[in-house]
């Protein structure tokens, strides 16, 4: 058949609206939509056959019995359908509602329903409108919605918990730093006491025993100290900013080394590139590792240490090098706890915390630390810190 | 000794160790004839406003300075503070915190209301020593009361 031109004959006109009719019937079938009109001069109302599909109704059901049609609705979907079509029919006033709707077969689901009055010389002569079945989309909202909320307690929840924790800590830190004090206090002051108003009644070896004992106390006091500065890192005070490593590193070396550690100690410092982390933290790490080395080293002729960096795992790894005596393996396993001299043996000479602040520095930089090092060889000191970029600060990598 | 001997210094404190080397300390320096030790924040405000078994005694006749610890039985050591600070009668004397407690809340608030020194008690005696002799002589000695 040719394609037709200009007015098209009675024939091809009702070829062509059955073919419309067809096409809106299967448009309206895949996107689960009716359309519907209700004539107010015959007061008759007209549904597609999506509407017929929606409410789940044979062909031959009627659709002019309007009492019938909005007990279809849910109870408490009925009432607002039923006003918002009477104030279209009145009022002229549009509608555009998601209710609930129970079919024909017994299922209830969700539509939107689309309503406006059409006016002819300022009567309202139909009000017309659509209806879609939107259940599946409304059931993923309200699962989404829902998911959302439990999400929302559980994360309240969890920050409680938090909370707690955090303060059952700080009753432990106070305890720890408070009440323990007093016993410690008097067992240093009584056995001084004993020392000097006894002083004539106690031999070398009695006057011995009490420094033990005041010694004790005293190395008791700094463990303490120790032990508290490292539980008191508070994750939620870091600031975070760029940090030129190069610059803290030899800074931090000056600020440790003593006037005749600088003087024996051959110092080289590579370039290290920068780093994101909080500035006070890091300055410990630094400080830390150095302090290390720098009692390793002690006693030998020539006393290096140096310091530089590799690109590793999409990160970078600062490495103190030194060439003291170096750790056992029991010691070398033990170096970054706290007081490893107490559990890694005879050798390690390591009594106080420093590399347990720096392994928790580091660890709170998203991290890793570690040591490689062979009993009389010397040293590898390292921590590794993941690349700018993998803190969500993306834009800074380029100074890598 | 006659309560109303005016004395140099009112140490409130409850521990009795505590107590002990803060007195011999004062001693060793020679610090003071006359000191006043009581046991809690009640006794201590008792004999600042000559109340229960300080009744008599003249209030005028204020310590030349009070060491008060923090944690106290009964009256804590802040309330003494704050009931010393507000009274005319004692708002001048010195008083000095010395306390276990290096939590910075408790320093701050010390020092709010009126505290004139805070002091942490060192666990070490020789430390301890040192910190009561530089106490009693600034505030016994170097300070000019107004």
């Amino acid at each position: 058949m040719k394609a037709s031109k200009g007015r098209p004959s009675r024939q091809e006109s009702g070829d062509e609206l059955a073919k419309a009719y067809r096409l809106l019937e299967e448009a309206q079938d895949i996107a689960r939509t009716g359309g519907w009109e209700y004539d107010v001069a015959s007061a008759k109302i007209y549904w597609t056959t999506g509407v017929y599909r929606i409410y789940g109704v044979e062909f031959d059901f009627d659709p002019n019995d309007l009492d019938r049609c909005i007990e279809f609705y849910a109870p408490e979907s009925a009432p607002i359908i039923s006003q918002a079509f009477q104030r279209a029919l009145e009022l002229g006033e549009p509608y555009d509602l998601e209710l609930q709707l129970n079919r024909a077969d017994g299922k209830t689901i969700w539509i939107k329903t689309v309503g406006r009055a059409t006016r002819e010389n300022g009567k309202i002569v139909r009000v017309s409108g659509d209806i879609i079945d939107i259940d599946e989309l409304k059931r993923s909202q309200l699962e989404v919605a829902s998911l959302n909320a439990k999400l929302e307690r559980l994360v309240l929840e969890r920050t409680a918990r938090l909370e707690r924790a955090n303060k059952d800590l700080d009753v432990f830190l106070h305890a720890l730093s408070h009440d323990l004090k007093a016993p410690m206090r008097a067992i240093a002051g009584f056995s001084r006491m004993i020392a000097e108003d006894y002083a004539d009644a106690l031999d070398t070896e009695g006057r011995r025993k009490l420094t033990v004992v005041s010694d004790n106390i005293t190395l008791l006091d700094s463990m303490l100290a120790e032990i508290l500065s490292l539980a008191r890192i508070d994750t939620a005070k870091t600031e975070w900013t760029r940090i030129d490593m190069r610059a803290m590193a030899v800074a931090m070396y000056h600020e440790t080394a003593s006037q005749e550690d600088a003087a024996t100690v051959d110092l080289s410092v590579c370039a290290l590139p920068n780093a994101y982390g909080d500035s006070t933290l890091m300055r410990k790490v630094w400080g830390n590792l150095f302090s290390r080395a720098l009692s390793s080293t002690l006693g030998r002729d020539k006393r290096t240490i140096s310091v530089q960096a590799e690109p590793e795992n999409d990160g970078l790894k600062y490495v103190i090098a030194d060439n003291g005596q170096g750790y056992s393996q029991t010691c070398r396993d033990r170096l970054f706890l706290p007081f490893a001299h107490l559990s890694g043996g005879p050798d390690c000479s390591i009594g106080d915390i420093g590399l347990a602040v720096v392994k928790r520095i580091v660890e709170i930089h998203l991290g890793r630390v570690g040591a490689e090092s062979e009993e009389g060889q010397g040293s590898r000191l390292w921590f590794w810190l993941p690349g700018l970029h993998s803190y969500g600060h993306g834009g800074d990598a380029d100074e890598r | 000794m006659d309560i109303n001997t005016a004395v140099d210094i009112l140490l409130v404190e409850d521990n009795p160790n505590d107590a002990e080397l803060t007195l011999r300390a004062l001693k060793k320096n020679k610090l003071t004839n006359t000191i006043i030790h009581v046991h809690d924040g009640e006794e201590a405000l008792d004999y600042l406003f000559a109340k229960g078994k300080f009744t008599g005694r003249n209030i005028s006749a204020s310590p030349r300075l009070m060491l008060l610890d923090l944690k106290l039985p009964k009256v804590d050591g802040l309330e003494v503070l704050k009931a010393v600070k507000a009274d005319p009668r004692t708002a001048m004397m010195p008083i000095v915190i010395l306390t276990t407690s290096r939590e910075e809340s408790d320093m701050m608030r010390s020092y709010s209301t009126g505290a004139n020194s805070y002091i942490v008690k060192p666990v070490d005696f020789t430390k301890f020593i040192d910190s009561v002799k530089e106490i009693g002589f600034y505030w016994l000695l170097l300070n000019e009361a107004p």
